[in-house]
């Protein structure tokens, strides 16, 4: 069993610097959901009982409503909690090295992906919605060097501000392995008042 | 042509049997995957006790029915006596 401190295949220094969820909406919709689904007998079986009261005291009828009413409920439930743990087992996390992104997609479908963040290229938040926008939540994209998959955060809360936090341990991280430089100023572009048009960088003009 | 009530008790059973089945499945993912392992059995007890009170309210209201029953379907409805006795 995974622990909330331990991470599977733990390298040396590293720090778990985000643990990602969805948002708390998504599980309030589930919830909603199957609040309307459990009230919906109920509604029906009050409207049966004004309408016809002699059908629910039939003896054949009676069995039926009642079996057929609790496999209903219990299946409702089932199906919740199924949504319940695909919700609660989608875990992104960030580490000071890498990405790890694993997700529940049904009951039998497990993926477990991860990826250097040095290899990661391209990182874009997408808050789509009116009620995502209110709340402030929505997708991200990680797009990895070299692979056309990508890995997609689903429904993060602050979406913008946890993309800005990834680009910047991306940039230490590249700044760590070495395959990052502070970009230095070119000076024939340079704008300042100082510099000599003329003089060119080796004394030698740019070749086009 | 004529029917023990029964029969709609037997098919239940069996749906519940299937739905035991694939709630352990659930449960074992659960119990399995998470990262939190008191979290997921708080979650585990939670499904396993509305499933028991789901069960529960069932039983309370099939109570006073009478499962032997042998019905009758004439060609114009539905009919029932209680003549049937299980040998």
């Amino acid at each position: 069993m995974l622990s909330k401190f331990e991470l599977p295949n733990k390298r040396p220094d590293e720090r778990i610097v985000l643990t990602l969820r969805r948002h708390w909406f998504v599980l309030f919709m589930l919830f909603v959901k199957t609040i309307f689904f459990f009230l919906l007998p109920l509604v029906f079986f009050i409207v049966l009982k004004i309408e016809s009261p002699d059908l629910l005291s039939n003896d054949i009828l009676k069995p039926i409503l009642i079996l057929s009413g609790s496999l209903y409920y219990l299946f409702t439930w089932m199906l919740f909690f199924n949504s319940f743990v695909d919700y609660y087992l989608d875990i992104w996390i960030v580490t000071n090295q890498r990405i790890i992104n694993i997700e529940q997609k049904n009951l039998f479908h497990r993926v477990i992906s991860e990826n250097n963040l040095e290899r990661m290229q391209d990182i874009t938040s997408d808050v789509k919605g009116f009620i995502p926008t209110f709340l402030n939540f929505g997708n991200i994209y990680v797009q990895t060097a070299g692979t056309k998959e990508h890995f997609v955060f689903k429904d993060i809360p602050d979406a913008h501000e946890v993309t800005q936090q990834i680009l910047k341990l991306v940039q230490e991280r590249k700044q760590q392995v070495g395959l990052y430089k502070t970009p230095q100023r070119n000076p024939i572009n340079s704008d300042n008042a100082n510099f000599n048009k003329n003089t060119f960088i080796n004394d030698q003009p740019p070749r086009y | 042509m004529s029917f023990s009530i029964s029969i709609f008790l037997y098919i239940y059973l069996v749906i519940l049997f299937v739905y035991i089945i694939f709630s352990i499945f659930n449960l074992f993912h659960i119990l399995k995957y998470s990262f939190n392992k008191y979290s997921a059995w708080f979650w585990s007890w939670i499904y396993i006790g509305v499933v028991v009170f789901i069960l529960l309210v069932t039983v309370f209201f099939a109570w006073g029915i009478d499962w032997k029953k042998e019905v009758v379907i004439f060609e114009g409805g539905v009919s029932s006596n209680n003549y049937f006795i299980p040998q």
